[in-house]
């Protein structure tokens, strides 16, 4: 399958704006080139267990980072996590829940999950794209996947 | 003539008596010899003889005749019999098959040489008391229930107005994310192709949208703090004060203020709400102290029979004592929103937290320039003692 595309990152997230943002963020430093978007949890099982309309895909190219969105379509963020969190050969890849979400509960029930990090996605741009930086910065460059 | 039939007869005031017996509402009388003959009887016991027995009573006649029924009769003479031993008693009869229920007062009847002469019955009719206790009765358990919906109705409506609160924060962030980020992305992409005026329209929006987000943060935080249920413990309130100040501070307020804790006393409360409480009123006095000569931020409180008062005090810019009142109004700001960040929601979800607990809140200018906010919390047997 040579034609296997490098992902870097998986984008987890319905709200067309919140994708464009979020990869504008990562895109202004160098981390967008390999950002790959799905609009659904129901899709993002898809792609992360390589089935469906990703069949055929190799569930051993992980992407570097898995940012997720709590409020999904279809299959909601938790459960999308708990999914990637409870497969052994899926378990290591990092998740940023990445959300609008302040709520104590999500945050409790995502690190129950194994989520790395929680996010409050920021209004403000300038702090989003800061955010998108360090988050490039650290899982992208600085982290060592297994 | 007997001895007994004598007793009743001779008695001059005999026509009175008959009157006030056969007037009594709901009072069955009748006395009997020791042979159960009757001695004498009320109107209300001659009709009931004629409803339940259909029997048409005179004195003289034995009661025990007139009982066809030979169960009831053995236990009709069962309790005349105990009376006629000289015993005083009260006995429930409940007719079976019917709401009627009597209580029936029995004691036996003395001649002037203190010798038993016959029994007295005097049964009172409690089937409409006994039913109004019955109805008392129901209706409380109905209470009982209607609280219990009524519980379950405010579980219901709490746990919507919380998916409400998120589903605000997820719905109305989406948009101004969306604003404030694509107005960042036209300065960024044609900020050269506009003048300044359009560069600065630009920026407007933006800022706007982070103005409108901080309105909604604290929309949320007081509907939150609106439904919160007090989960009470107690609290080492001066570390609490001490740790809510430090993360209130940013590094360059805490270097220019002086800081003064006092010996506050500990107290009984939800950490979490109070939390809250201590961060509001500690980034109020940073911020109003924000850029005046010898930031002063003091805490103290003081102790009363029944409460403990807690009193945050600075030096900032203060505010007119006539507009006391309207610091703790939501939304409500006494400084214009261009010199001093925040939607003026702070001190309202200060005061809903203090007011769930059962305290006060107020704010006052004091001499030399001190602004104070103060709130109190009820004192209980834990919060009384002073820290070692």
């Amino acid at each position: 399958m040579g034609t296997a595309k490098q992902v870097d990152i998986l984008l987890v997230e319905d709200n067309p704006n919140d994708v464009e943002l979020t990869i504008r963020g990562f895109s202004k430093y160098n981390f967008g080139n390999n950002i790959e978007v799905v609009r659904d949890g129901e899709e993002a099982l898809e792609f992360i267990f390589a089935r469906g309309r990703y069949q055929g895909r190799d569930i051993l190219d992980k992407p570097s980072l898995i940012l997720l969105d709590l409020k999904l379509p279809k299959v909601d963020g938790l459960e999308v996590l708990k999914a990637i969190k409870s497969d052994p050969r899926t378990k290591s890849i990092p998740v940023v829940v990445l959300t609008t979400s302040r709520e104590e509960s999500d945050k409790i029930a995502s690190y129950d999950l194994g989520a790395n990090s929680y996010i409050v996605k920021p209004v403000d741009f300038s702090k989003f794209t800061e955010v998108a930086r360090q988050l490039g910065y650290y899982w992208l460059l600085l982290n060592e996947s297994p | 003539m007997s001895r007994a039939s004598e007793f009743f007869s001779a008695d001059s005031s005999a026509s009175l008596l008959r009157a006030i017996l056969d007037g009594l509402p709901n009072a069955i009388i009748f006395a009997l010899d020791r042979e159960y003959r009757y001695l004498a009887f009320n109107r209300k016991h001659r009709s009931a003889m004629r409803d339940v027995w259909n029997a048409t009573v005179k004195i003289g006649d034995s009661l025990l005749d007139c009982m066809t029924m030979p169960s009831l009769r053995v236990l009709a003479k069962a309790s005349i019999d105990r009376a006629l031993a000289g015993e005083s008693f009260i006995e429930r009869q409940e007719q079976t098959g019917t709401d009627i229920l009597y209580e029936l007062r029995w004691q036996p009847l003395y001649d002037a040489d203190d010798l038993i002469i016959g029994a007295l019955s005097i049964a009172a009719d409690l089937t409409e008391l006994h039913s109004a206790q019955l109805k008392v009765e129901r209706l409380n358990i109905d209470l009982e229930r209607r609280g219990i919906e009524r519980g379950a109705l405010l579980a219901a409506a709490n746990e919507e107005l919380e998916s409400f609160a998120s589903n605000i924060t997820h719905d109305l962030k989406a948009p101004l994310r969306a604003i404030s980020g694509y107005s960042a992305m036209v300065l960024e992409d044609y900020g050269p192709k506009l003048d300044v005026e359009g560069q600065r329209k630009l920026t407007v929006i933006a800022d706007n949208a982070v103005k409108m987000n901080a309105l909604i943060c604290d929309l949320v935080a007081l509907i939150r703090v609106g439904i919160a249920k007090l989960k009470p413990v107690p609290i080492a309130m001066r570390d609490m004060a001490r740790a809510m100040y430090h993360e209130s501070a940013s590094p360059e307020d805490s270097s220019a203020i002086a800081f003064d804790l006092g010996d506050i006393p500990d107290c009984v409360g939800d950490p979490t709400l109070l939390r809250k409480v201590w961060a509001n009123l500690f980034s109020n006095a940073i911020k109003f102290t924000t850029g005046r000569p010898g930031r002063v931020i003091e805490v103290l409180a003081d102790t009363s029979g029944t409460e403990i008062k807690y009193r945050i005090r600075d030096n900032g810019v203060g505010f007119d004592n006539r507009y006391a009142h309207k610091l703790f109004k939501l939304f409500s700001r006494l400084h214009s929103g261009e010199a001093y960040a925040g939607a003026g929601a702070g001190l309202a979800i200060v005061k809903r937290i203090v007011e769930l607990h059962g305290g006060k809140v107020g704010a006052e200018m004091l001499k030399g320039e001190r602004t104070e906010f103060w709130f109190t919390l009820p004192r209980t047997e834990a919060s009384g003692s002073e820290l070692p």
